[in-house]
């Protein structure tokens, strides 16, 4: 049977459609991560904050080997250092144990997804560093976090980080 | 059979959404759109890192452009504008100054890789084998359209640059090459 070139759209050509959709995705899969790229490259242009990178992610080998035990990861950025302990309290929560420099900061954690966070969402927890930058947010329920470090100064552009799961 | 509901309506009602306020249904517009603008990127002639790069520029100027798109339906057609230019630009060439044809008969192509190959169904590697032999015009058509819905066809083609007066018969005439190529292959059967 041979098709002609004035035939209408049918379902043959949906379901070859669909066919190529799929070979695309198989052959040349987009990275998985792009999506969630983009999302934080437009959080950082909006809030006109400043992306800090993971330098040293201790988490991976630490989940692979024992769970539910300590990760840690450190984040930097022009202006911010990070460095984040996650443990599991008894109750099943999480407890991030936490240093920044400057000190003079606030740290949020929101739950781990950027357009909340666009939308400027209330963080899941908040608080204040200590004189030496120490910190501690406690029982938090959700596991995909991400860290926005606020400065008393607003006009001082805030530093957010990628989104972590501990 | 459902309606396909046309992915440029979704993304306009989500920008629409996003440029009264709601700035969070950005994240959903990402989520929608990137797959198509992803292959839009890589019908370019572009490397996988290159594409990424792209498509993350293309919606940091949506940022910068948001107000002058008149039309919010009219978001999926702009963001392929962008994603195709900044993928010109990037190579060196015009817009203006260079037609589809001309890159297509100049410009290696993107095959997938070993890894990627081996992946493929034995029906995936019948489908590829006649794709691979369509036209570059036909090939890389084909390709974005199978990421957006039905209604969407004419649009996608005209922002991917065919002449306004061929899309149809473009389109009709690619999906036709393809299907004849297949049924006349014993190795290929319609239905997986």
């Amino acid at each position: 049977m041979i098709f002609h070139e004035d035939d209408a759209l049918d379902l043959a050509d949906e379901a070859l459609l669909a066919d190529l959709r799929e070979l695309a995705e198989a052959a040349d899969p987009m990275p998985a991560g792009l999506p969630e790229s983009v999302k934080f490259a437009l959080a950082v242009r909006m809030l006109q904050a400043e992306a800090a990178a993971i330098t040293h992610d201790a988490a991976l080998a630490v989940r692979s080997a024992v769970p539910s035990t300590t990760a840690s990861i450190a984040f930097t950025g022009r202006t911010v250092e990070l460095l984040v302990s996650a443990s599991d309290e008894p109750d099943g929560s999480l407890r991030i144990d936490g240093w920044v420099t400057p000190s003079n900061v606030s740290i949020e954690a929101h739950a781990g997804a950027v357009g909340p966070i666009i939308d400027q969402a209330v963080p899941v927890a908040r608080t204040e560093a200590d004189d030496l930058g120490r910190f501690v947010l406690s029982t938090l329920h959700e596991r995909r976090l991400m860290f926005v470090v606020r400065f008393a100064d607003p006009h001082q552009a805030p530093t957010i980080t990628p989104v972590v799961e501990f | 059979m459902t309606i396909a509901v046309s992915l440029a309506t979704r993304a306009g009602t989500a920008f629409a959404a996003y440029r009264e306020g709601e700035t969070g249904r950005l994240a959903e517009l990402v989520d929608l759109l990137s797959p198509i603008l992803w292959r839009v990127a890589r019908a370019q002639h572009v490397c996988a890192a290159d594409a990424e790069e792209i498509v993350q520029v293309a919606w940091l100027r949506l940022l910068d452009h948001a107000d002058d798109i008149v039309e919010p339906g009219a978001v999926l057609t702009w963001l392929i504008v962008t994603v195709k230019r900044e993928a010109w630009r990037r190579s060196g060439r015009a817009a203006h100054e260079v037609s589809t044809d001309l890159i297509d008969a100049v410009m290696p192509e993107a095959a997938p890789s070993p890894e990627h190959h081996a992946v493929l169904t034995e029906r995936q590697r019948v489908l590829w084998h006649h794709v691979q032999r369509l036209s570059p015009t036909c090939r890389h058509l084909l390709c974005v359209i199978a990421f957006a819905e039905r209604p969407d066809y004419d649009s996608v083609a005209r922002a991917l640059g065919r002449p306004v007066g061929s899309i149809g018969p473009t389109r009709g005439r690619c999906l036709t090459k393809l299907r004849n190529a297949l049924a006349t292959d014993p190795k290929w059967c319609a239905e997986p």
